[in-house]
């Protein structure tokens, strides 16, 4: 029973560790290509 | 409106897996044969069903991108796909896991276990084929085509526990009926609705991840034109 609760406890681990680090990149993406944006517009605006 | 709506989906998706959690390690009797171990079925098999959906909506995304010829299907069957091949990948990590103390190996040869890694693969070279063509209406045809050829192996996956009979993977879910204590069933139908959520919160925020992407290159071509 208690290798059993480590592989649950190493199962859980990895399926919130992909989870949460793909949410993140997407979050991260984003914020990325909306502070690109307002710095192209700002850059078609001045010309 | 949109955000809004994306992020209620969000928190409702949240506000369940909590649910969820509490129900696959509190509620949900320990299996008697394997131990606490097997509480990661509720997740595996939750996250395994939602990338059918997921592969689903490709397949039905690519078709019509096919017939209309828009590219908001081609988004819709991109964005779609990277949500697969991540819970593909949570689906052939977390079953080795389980596998291990239960069958005494992380992999075997098992006719599910070979079908959905073939699925991971096909839909990884979809995923590479797009980063490769840099041709729009191209990318987006030959996207579709793999989307919907692809597709053909979701119901061999789905099917491979009844047509090969030397599988050793477990089929709790039969159409005559589950094969569960209703705690576990029950636990099983929350974390489905849970991830399923998850899945379009996730898909909406990936669809405006592409958007984005679109208005920086009409943005950046803008730029360039202009100096």
């Amino acid at each position: 029973m208690e290798n059993s609760l480590k592989y649950m406890f190493m199962g859980y681990s990895v399926l919130w560790l992909i989870i949460f680090t793909y949410v993140f990149f997407i979050g991260k993406r984003q914020g990325d290509l909306k502070k690109e944006i307002d710095e192209l517009r700002r850059i078609a605006e001045e010309k | 409106m949109r955000k809004m709506i994306t992020n209620l989906i969000g928190l409702a998706a949240a506000s369940l897996i909590i649910v969820a959690l509490y129900m696959a390690f509190l509620y949900a009797p320990t299996e008697v044969t394997m131990g606490h171990v097997q509480r990661i079925f509720y997740f595996h098999v939750a996250f395994a069903w939602t990338s059918f959906i997921a592969f689903f909506v490709t397949f039905a995304a690519s078709i019509a991108y096919l017939v209309t010829r828009k590219k908001f299907w081609d988004t819709v069957a991109a964005s779609s796909v990277e949500l697969g091949i991540a819970f593909s990948c949570i689906i052939l990590t977390t079953g080795p896991i389980w596998a291990r103390p239960v069958w005494g190996a992380y992999w075997t040869w098992d006719p599910r276990l070979v079908t959905t890694l073939i699925l991971l693969f096909i839909y990884t070279a979809y995923h590479i084929l797009r980063g490769a063509i840099t041709e729009e209406t191209k990318r987006a045809r030959y996207s579709a085509v793999i989307g919907i050829i692809g597709f053909l192996d979701v119901p061999i996956v789905y099917f491979s526990v009844n047509w090969w009979s030397r599988t050793i993977h477990p089929d709790v879910i039969k159409p005559e009926g589950a094969a569960l204590a209703p705690q576990m069933l029950q636990s099983l139908y929350v974390a489905l609705c849970a991830v399923t959520l998850f899945y379009l919160y996730v898909l909406l925020r990936r669809i405006r991840l592409e958007e984005l992407r679109d208005e920086v290159s009409e943005l950046r071509k803008k730029v360039l034109k202009e100096s």
